[in-house]
């Protein structure tokens, strides 16, 4: 090769789909700060920025970060990538206003994954008719969510075909089993569904199955009040992968994914992380 | 009916001659073959010798198609210098050759990994073009991320 080349005006679209492997924190504090033509190159790009994973650094158990920092940063993103963000997962969002701030400014989000955040009722009502594209959401171990946001998430998120909503074993703040009977009367697209360590029992379960046409994989572990009839889930539910109750019901995860090499359809080639049972920071 | 031969010139003006079939892998080719039949030469201005014959290489392999996966990620391994790998993605990009672009970039991005910046500006020749305030300016714009 030639003399040393100087790789500063390297063409964004290569430097791009290098900058995309990278993860979040790497994109933000290494190639911004190289040279002012990569600073431009990736923060003037939308599309560098349209899958956020912010789940590690934002989680509560590693204190790492604070409410502050966490405001600090969706707002920056906002500024950045303006509306292009498609995906994004971040934990531990404890005040309405930053919530709130964030979706009015996200235009092409898809999935929203917020587990542990503190947001309200009142605001999801008040956003979601902003999240009507969204088709996946992950509300797990938000505990002042119930059945009011849950409704509004199901009466305007008509394309949702995933929801997370996960509680935490000692968590007895969420008994109700109204949000299992708004699930299945607003929800009917929905094909991945996780409801681990809920109240409700078998007659729910069989509601969200007849409703939930779709549905091809339900996790109810923890969900001690729920005794499977197994032979109604074979006969009216023969497609329905049910994970649980018994808490350890671990091992035929990789069952399930067996059977998806096999025989699901490409589009849902996009949603690996999703619907390879993933079970990770759930 | 012989195969029909393309020639590809690089930006140091050496001549590669490659089988028409194989150079359409490269949708930029495939179009100029399309519109005027690309009788004469193709030039290739920022593609250096070098990396074209690379590109050559690449574009005639004989592959199976379910092997080809493992085919251009160890073709790319086998490259392991940043430098190369550079050239080489911006080669595909120039020649819209998606796989090849996509699988030289994932390299570069395996190699530079762990990468400090100080290490990422000596890789890639790269001057710090900031001046002191201008650098703590930008790290404080990310001071919570640290």
């Amino acid at each position: 090769m030639e003399e040393a080349k100087n790789w500063a005006n390297l063409p964004p679209d290569v430097l791009g789909l290098i900058f995309n492997k990278f993860c979040f924190k790497e994109k933000l504090l290494i190639f911004p700060r190289v040279c002012k033509s990569w600073n431009h190159a990736v923060l003037g790009r939308p599309n560098c920025w349209q899958t956020i994973d912010l789940l590690d650094w934002s989680l509560p158990r590693e204190y790492s970060s604070s409410d502050h920092d966490i405001d600090k940063m969706l707002r920056f993103l906002v500024t950045r990538a303006s509306a292009a963000f498609q995906e994004i997962v971040i934990g531990n969002i404890q005040n309405d206003l930053t919530f709130s701030f964030f979706i009015d400014h996200s235009r092409s989000l898809r999935t929203l994954e917020i587990p542990w955040s503190n947001v309200s009722d009142s605001i999801v009502e008040h956003v979601a008719e902003k999240l009507s594209g969204v088709t996946r959401i992950n509300l797990s171990y938000c505990r002042n969510i119930r059945v009011r946001g849950i409704r509004a998430i199901g009466e305007n998120c008509k394309s949702l075909v995933g929801l997370k909503r996960n509680k935490h074993p000692f968590d007895i703040s969420c008994v109700k089993v109204e949000e299992a009977t708004t699930i299945a009367a607003t929800m009917p697209k929905l094909k991945h569904l996780e409801l681990t360590f809920n109240y409700f029992d078998m007659e729910n379960v069989e509601k969200i199955i007849e409703s939930c046409h779709e549905l091809k994989f339900l996790d109810i572990r923890g969900c001690s009040y729920v005794h499977l009839n197994h032979g109604w889930l074979q006969k009216c539910a023969p497609k329905v992968m049910v994970l649980g109750p018994n808490i350890n019901h671990r091992d035929r995860i990789d069952d399930a994914n067996d059977d998806d090499d096999d025989d699901h359809n490409v589009d849902d080639n996009d949603d690996d992380d999703w619907w390879g049972y993933n079970l990770r920071g759930l | 009916m012989s195969k029909k031969t393309l020639t590809l010139m690089s930006k140091d003006k050496q001549l590669f001659n490659i089988e028409e079939h194989l150079a359409v892998q490269s949708v930029t080719i495939r179009n100029m073959v399309k519109e005027d039949g690309a009788s004469s030469v193709i030039p290739l201005p920022r593609v250096d010798s070098e990396t074209l014959a690379l590109v050559i290489e690449y574009l005639n392999r004989q592959q199976a198609p379910e092997e080809d996966e493992d085919y251009v990620k160890k073709f790319v391994d086998e490259r392991g210098e940043i430098p190369t790998l550079l050239e080489l993605a911006q080669a595909a990009l120039d020649l819209d050759i998606k796989k090849l672009m996509d699988a030289a970039c994932m390299k570069v991005a395996d190699l530079i990994k762990d990468f400090t910046l100080e290490e990422v500006r000596e890789a890639l020749r790269i001057e710090n073009d900031r001046t002191p305030e201008e650098e703590k300016a930008i790290r404080d714009e990310f001071q919570w991320a640290f």
